[in-house]
């Protein structure tokens, strides 16, 4: 045998990236060839002290006593995330302002559909995680209480989307959302963006020690052991909900003390800084 | 699958991809986490393979982009790592601070694009998604590979004789 295969082959075979045709051909070269075999195991041994010797870098994060902890890591992520969104949108905000100035554009801003109005509004590009069947069906998800509290947040839901709201004997919290929308969801917490058109609907459990929803950073429900508040107004879930035991939410809250910031529910259920 | 479900599946070997990459945990820190809330911020959705590509690029590319990842190798092979654990004993403390600094000198060593196929192998990446992250073709990859792993032990060696 002369065509004896280069160690960029013999490494492709190692790796089982050969193609089938290769594999069996670098297969039936090496049953008759010592010296190839011979190199094969010389990458392989390679392979493992390289292997070995990168294994090594991670004793010096040991060393240091720093441990990955994803959950705080992903925590930071988020906060990162929501400040950049929020930067964004204040930086759209004053800019929108200047431009209305500058042009004496007020009137055409807020016309209805005008690009201008959009843009003043902050309409960020939704997060969209895992969207293809919610954009065309609609989607629905259950999430587990944590320590017996558990968070719906909506963000900016569509101009035709209503917001139902459901006390239920059950121990998770189920949310329906119209087609268009996008899921992000943690330990006791879901986040919808989004929404097209039809009912976006909220279940939370009856025992619930805390449950909450938020709309766009908004308090507007509150379930705490039992006592059901909507826009800061206690309500009685039997006299408001109609026969299935939905409850509609007005668009916006209609007066009370509902507008808490969002800000001190993620400072209070996110982990610790490492 | 999840935001939350991908960052617990590939945050941990992205975050060690990094650390070997820079041999400085803040650094990595910080580039693992940018990566993903870049992620969020441009909306990138896919497969899950597409989108731990998307992610391990996006952090070499920030991590190439910091000038003070530099400075910060050059700080950790002349001061040698601080605060041992406590069980570690003088001589052991001593012994993993010349294994790390050999390592970390025969690593930096090599070109960008050794250092880059090497450890995203490591990850587990394949020869198609290495082709894509250093601008190669797929098939010269099992070639750039084997010669990365030994000009690597060559480092070692001569680390070994200094």
């Amino acid at each position: 045998m002369t065509n004896h295969p280069d160690d960029g082959r013999l490494q492709t075979y190692l790796d089982g990236e050969l193609s089938f045709d290769g594999l069996e051909a670098v297969e039936r070269h090496l049953l008759s060839c010592e010296p190839c075999r011979e190199r094969v195991d010389a990458l392989r041994e390679r392979e493992a002290r390289v292997k070995a010797a990168l294994a090594q870098l991670d004793r010096q994060m040991d060393a240091e006593g720093r441990e990955v902890e994803p959950e705080a890591a992903l925590w930071r992520v988020r906060q990162a995330r929501a400040r950049r969104r929020s930067a964004t949108r204040r930086r759209r905000l004053a800019t929108a302002a200047t431009v209305v100035l500058l042009l004496g554009a007020g009137a055409a801003a807020a016309m209805p559909g005008s690009p201008l109005r959009s843009w003043i509004a902050g309409d960020d590009e939704p997060v969209r995680v895992e969207t293809a069947e919610v954009e065309t069906e609609g989607a629905a998800l259950s999430f587990q209480l944590r320590d017996g509290e558990g968070r719906v947040e909506i963000v900016e839901p569509g101009d035709e989307v209503e917001l139902q709201l459901r006390l239920a004997q059950r121990a998770e919290v189920h949310v329906a959302a119209p087609p268009g929308a996008s899921f992000e969801t943690g330990p006791g917490w879901a986040r919808i963006t989004g929404g097209h058109r039809g009912a976006l609907r909220v279940e939370l459990p009856m025992d619930a020690r805390r449950a909450s929803v938020t709309v766009d950073q908004r308090s507007r429900v509150e379930l705490r052991e039992g006592v059901l508040e909507v826009d800061g107004r206690e309500v009685d879930p039997r006299q408001a909900a109609d026969d299935e035991g939905w409850i509609s939410l007005p668009r916006a809250p209609d007066g009370g003390d509902g507008g808490r910031d969002e800000g001190e529910d993620h400072l209070e259920q996110a982990p610790e800084e490492a | 699958m999840s935001f939350e479900q991908l960052f617990h599946d590939v945050y941990p070997r992205l975050h060690r991809y990094c650390t070997r990459l820079t041999a400085d945990s803040d650094v990595a820190e910080d580039a693992a986490q940018e990566a993903f809330v870049r992620l969020l911020d441009h909306g990138v959705t896919g497969e899950r393979s597409r989108l731990k590509s998307w992610l391990f690029k996006v952090a070499t590319h920030l991590i190439r982009d910091r000038v003070r990842v530099k400075d910060n190798r050059a700080r950790l092979l002349e001061e040698n790592p601080v605060q041992p654990p406590p069980v570690e004993t003088p001589a052991e403390e001593l012994q993993r601070s010349e294994d790390v600094a050999r390592v970390r000198a025969a690593l930096d060593s090599l070109s960008e694009r050794d250092r880059t196929l090497l450890l995203l192998r490591e990850e587990g990446f394949a020869y198609r998604e290495l082709a894509e992250a250093v601008d190669v073709k797929a098939t010269s990859v099992g070639t750039l590979l084997a010669r990365a792993r030994e000009r690597l032990a060559r480092a070692l060696d001569d680390e070994d004789e200094t």
